[in-house]
């Protein structure tokens, strides 16, 4: 009896072995168990200002897509574009912050970043490839980089090629070349005193609009604000005579210009130019998207050119980048993964949804078959082209008022926020107030800002 | 108050009271409270700053510029208004053909949406292929620039607030005017009055305590008009239509001056509520 019950022990499964292997089993799978927990009803909150439906159809599948990957979930919360800063803030601020954010103007991503509100990128942009992006994108703070740029925005000149042709005329080089375009594009077909279609279209009303597509004729011009200890030179000896030339070609080229510029906002600019009623408009790639799906007559009759200086010694493109950042929170960790995810393997993905628009901030995707494959950017290619050539060429500068200064700060912004060019040019133009004193105005206005 | 009143009347005045305190009171001591700190693109930690937000305003040019624009254009418009809307209500009073189809067709642009109303004005007044813009150039007064110099982005701010409010200050006259009996109009016209004496002895004395109502209403709402004018003019051209509104959704929201843009907000509401509550005692001694 004894020697059977031995037996039994040692080949079957005794009750206190069972306990053992169940308490063990039991103890393993509660190792991993809230790492599993955690992943399965983790949430990740992104703010995103790029409503376009396309790209809110692609953030839906790729969310869904990495949910079934990882088990987290990501919800996306979608603002106009600009916006995504002070509802980013106000979350940080409200201790309920968002984990990812796409983003614009640089100061105010490095205020949040010198706040200590942002998590530092530098890691993934050098796993990525930091050589692998365009110039002045990165915006390094304290040796950091802190966000991750997807978008150029830059801003150009597309011009009506046929129009153009028609009148024997070539892409301006010079301010003066522009304002004679301007001139002769300007027609009144039918006699009767209201011209049917104008030179160019340029807001000069309230609005950032006009930093954006208004200034690159100053950058080119080679036009600063500050210097590198932040004094104004705006009306200093060397860059007010520029200032005031820009002034007086601003003032010749309105001429040529629609009634209602100081009412127009940002995607006015397309319209002038898809309703046929201007022969040039200033904006970024997006006008392409325009082009093709509201006046597809005239998808082979423009092209694209830079800001011209005075003297077409240089040219200009306005800057107007968009990126991502990541607030500080307890999931920066997996906000990173996802992040590197979306960017690595799903960046082509992001750029399909508006190929022409999104224009790349990393080199290599120029050269990506998918990217260069996109029926968009194969269909204009020329124009793509031409955008890409702005990232390459020697003299091309890539300016705007938010990146004045010796340093990314977020005060260069307020002078836009305060509309100190708006009000400059309509003091010239609207005013008839003399150039000088105008840059003068805008002058002081920019101390104010910088004494704040 | 007895007591099985009070199991009525407090279900019933609760709900209200909660949302004005929270959605009312809470917010406005907020932002009475944020315009005493200096308070930074959002981001900075809010530094007390007492009255030194409101000193800062005080010597802003743009703010006397705001305060001057805001007071024009709403005693512009409130004056039209009135004259507009008593005129019309007096018309749709006769007996006509057409009568309630016309007074129908009055209140339309005062149920159209704003955004429609701006929209649709600015699509009229454009400078190229506005329909009011060419019939203007075709009647000989020149091509006509409606936003473009100060004076006429201001008169045309006004022209369009005139337009979509005047229907609300018609419909009340005409209200009023339904609660004058036939009769003593009779009497006062064999009495051998000329209709000019009817409508001073008779009808705006009936007419007065709606006005001095509608003056008030139509004062704090001008006063406070945001939509309209931004969506036109977004203050410009030169800061010629922006006013205090404006001048607060800008230092707030654009340039992120929180401190600033609240005491612009709080010093416009002290403003309105003293001249509310002078205008109050004026009228209320009257009466």
């Amino acid at each position: 009896m004894e020697t059977k019950r031995r037996v039994r022990k040692s080949r079957g499964l005794s009750r206190r072995k069972f306990l053992k292997i169940a308490g063990a089993a039991g103890a393993v799978a509660m190792v991993p168990a809230p790492f599993v927990h955690a992943k399965k009803n983790l949430t990740l909150r992104v703010i995103n200002q790029e409503p376009d439906p396309n790209t809110l159809k692609f953030f839906e599948k790729a969310f869904a897509e990495y949910e079934e990957k990882t088990g987290i979930k990501v919800m996306l919360d979608t603002v106009p574009g600009g916006e995504a800063f002070p509802k980013l803030a106000a979350s940080i601020k409200a201790g309920n912050p968002y984990h990812i954010g796409n983003m614009l103007v640089a100061g105010n991503i490095m205020l949040m970043a010198g706040e200590g509100w942002l998590m530092p990128l530098t890691g993934m942009i050098k796993r990525i490839g930091m050589d692998d992006f365009g110039p002045n994108i990165l915006f390094p703070m304290k040796g950091e980089v802190w966000w991750y740029p997807y978008d150029y925005n830059f801003a150009h000149w597309f011009y009506r090629t046929d129009v153009f042709k028609e009148k024997g005329l070539k892409p301006p080089k010079t301010w003066g070349e522009f304002v004679d375009c301007a001139k002769a594009c300007t027609v009144d077909k039918n006699n009767d005193g209201i011209p049917d279609m104008y030179g160019a279209v340029l807001g000069i009303g309230n609005g950032q609009w006009v930093d954006w597509l208004g200034t690159g004729f100053m950058w080119a011009e080679g036009v600063k604000f500050f210097d590198d200890d932040w004094n104004v030179i705006f009306d200093g000896p060397e860059m007010k005579p520029k200032v005031v030339a820009y002034l007086k070609f601003f003032k010749d080229l309105y001429g040529y210009m629609p009634p209602g510029m100081t009412q127009i906002v940002w995607g006015d600019h397309i319209k002038h130019f898809i309703s046929e009623r201007v022969a040039m408009a200033p904006y970024c790639g997006r006008f392409v998207h325009h082009v093709d799906r509201y006046a597809p007559h005239l998808a082979d009759k423009f092209g694209a050119f830079a800001y011209p200086s005075s003297d077409g010694s240089q040219f200009a493109i306005g800057h107007g980048y968009d990126g991502w950042v990541i607030p500080k929170t307890k999931q920066a960790k997996e906000a990173e993964q996802l992040l590197e995810w979306l960017v690595t393997e799903k960046i082509v993905d992001f750029y399909a949804t508006l190929p022409v628009h999104y224009q790349p901030t990393r080199l290599s995707i120029y050269e990506d078959p998918r990217w260069k494959s996109l029926p968009m950017v194969q269909k204009y290619w020329n124009v793509v082209q031409e955008m890409k050539g702005f990232l390459t060429r020697k003299d091309i500068v890539i300016d705007m008022t938010d990146l004045q200064g010796p340093e990314i700060d977020p005060r260069p912004g307020k002078i836009s926020r305060k509309f100190v060019i708006p009000t400059m040019l309509q003091n010239h133009i609207l005013k008839g107030l003399p150039p000088e004193e105008c840059v003068d105005i805008a002058a002081n206005a920019m101390r104010e800002v910088m004494k704040e | 108050m007895k007591l099985k009143d009070k199991h009525i009347i407090i279900p019933f005045l609760a709900p209200g009271v909660l949302v004005t305190f929270f959605f009312i009171i809470v917010p406005l001591y907020m932002a009475i409270r944020l315009s005493f700190f200096h308070l930074e693109s959002y981001i900075s930690t809010p530094t007390f700053v007492g009255f030194g937000n409101y000193i800062r305003i005080f010597h802003e040019p743009s703010f006397w510029n705001a305060l001057g624009n805001g007071l024009f254009y709403s005693l512009v418009s409130i004056a039209l208004q009135v004259v507009v809307g008593i005129a019309l209500a007096l018309v749709l009073n006769e007996a006509f053909k057409g009568k309630t189809f016309l007074r129908g067709l009055t209140l339309l642009p005062y149920i159209l949406p704003t955004v429609v109303v701006a929209l649709t004005w600015q699509w009229m007044l454009d400078g190229t292929i506005g329909v009011i813009t060419i019939a203007a150039h075709k009647v000989g007064l020149g091509r006509i620039n409606w936003f473009e110099t100060p004076r006429m982005a201001m008169f045309t701010v006004i022209l369009v607030s005139v337009w979509t409010w005047t229907p609300f200050v018609t419909t009340c006259f005409l209200a009023a005017l339904q609660t004058i009996p036939p009769d003593l109009l009779d009497a006062a016209k064999v009495d051998g009055t000329s209709a000019w004496q009817r409508f001073i002895y008779i009808t705006l004395p009936v007419l007065k305590p709606i006005l001095v109502i509608i003056i008030l209403l139509r004062g704090i709402w001008m006063f406070n008009k945001f939509d309209v004018i931004w969506l036109l003019t977004r203050g410009g051209p030169l800061g010629a239509t922006e006013h205090l509104p404006i001048l607060t959704y800008q230092k707030a929201f654009q340039t992120y001056d929180v401190g600033g843009g609240t005491a612009v907000a709080t010093i416009s509401f002290v403003f309105l509520a003293v001249v509310v509550s002078i205008y109050l005692k004026i009228f209320a001694r009257e009466e």
